[in-house]
């Protein structure tokens, strides 16, 4: 059974390598029963989107 | 002028011109004097010739025109000085342009001053694209221009002589335990407070300035190893192991790197945007 701190591990790397069967089913297991995780997962996917959209400009757009 | 000349001149122009030229003279040339059977001393030489060489013309000064054009559109979305993107190899503006500006940032962060950082893009994006024929895609493109910007930015530091500043060197090294410590419990449970908030629609706050200053922050008060790494792989978007051997780093080194640095953010967007007046319940 994973922790909290184990599970936001996981939802880190699997922006980096595919997660192993054994892997995805402890996180979804455990996100499914933890807000925390849940969100955080979900948080991770807007940090990408956010890291990158700031990257490409979208700061300088609003500026302007 | 001559730069439209020279871009004209480029091979890939030239060819398309030539094929153009082929396929429009012949026909002209069929149209005009077909009747006259092809033999040899009635064909007007002079018509033949220029019914090739017209087309041929046209077609490489729309074609030059056209790519100039493009070109334009790139410098004129510039947001820095003298920004001079040679007028590129690459035909794709757009994909220059982003580029251009994930490297901006990566250096800015990196060495603190947005026309430093200008100027080192620049040099590395000339640099790049001077050697740039052999290029298979996109990635290597990528990879290329960042390792040459890499070297610019230490070269940089070393001439202004402030490696790190003081800060980010403490920073640094008492990255441990304390932080994870922080958000977790010794079970490795959220901290009660520390528990993540839903941000919703990331969108929304993208068109914000505050929000972006707040960004800024939150990089900015990330370890630099921790924030080079990040911002290798989510800027500059570069593969795990492009970023592995640019750092000197194994890659699980670079995994707990990004979770922490991950962590971290989301920590503290969290308390200095997403949770303020945000917080649904």
């Amino acid at each position: 059974m994973l922790n909290c701190q184990e599970v936001t591990r996981l939802v880190s790397e699997s922006q980096e390598r595919s997660l192993t069967l054994r892997e995805k089913m402890s996180l979804r297991t455990h996100v499914m029963m933890c807000s925390g995780c849940r969100n955080y997962e979900k948080n991770m996917m807007s940090l990408r989107l956010t890291a990158r959209a700031f990257a490409k400009g979208a700061d300088e757009r609003v500026k302007k | 002028m001559s730069s439209l000349f020279r871009t004209a001149t480029r091979p890939h122009i030239v060819k398309s011109a030539l094929k153009v030229a082929v396929v429009v003279g012949t026909v002209l040339n069929l149209i005009n004097q077909g009747e006259r059977k092809l033999s040899v001393e009635s064909i007007a030489w002079m018509h033949a010739i220029l019914n090739y060489f017209v087309p041929f013309c046209v077609s490489s000064y729309s074609a030059a025109k056209n790519e100039m054009a493009r070109g334009n559109n790139v410098m004129s979305t510039e947001t820095g000085r003298d920004a001079l993107l040679p007028e590129t190899l690459f035909n794709d503006g757009v994909f220059i342009d982003d580029l251009r500006r994930q490297m901006v940032k990566f250096a800015s962060l990196q060495l603190n001053d947005a026309c430093l950082a200008e100027d080192a893009v620049q040099e590395a994006l000339v640099g790049a694209l001077i050697n740039a024929n052999g290029f298979a895609g996109r990635s290597a493109l990528k990879t290329w221009v960042f390792a040459i910007l890499k070297n610019k930015i230490a070269d940089v530091l070393r001439q202004k002589k402030r490696l790190v500043n003081a800060s980010s060197l403490l920073r640094e090294d008492d990255e441990s335990e304390d932080f994870t410590d922080l958000l977790f419990d010794q079970n490795g449970f959220w901290q009660p407070d520390e528990r993540p908030v839903p941000w919703g629609n990331p969108e929304a706050s993208f068109q914000q300035q505050q929000f972006w200053t707040v960004f800024e922050a939150c990089l900015d008060g990330l370890p630099a190893k921790q924030a080079r790494v990040f911002m290798m792989r989510e800027f500059v978007e570069l593969e795990t192991d492009e970023i592995c051997a640019a750092a000197g780093i194994t890659v699980s080194n670079l995994f707990v790197m990004l979770h922490r640095a991950r962590l971290r953010l989301q920590e503290c967007l969290e308390n200095k945007w997403y949770s303020n007046g945000e917080r649904s319940c």
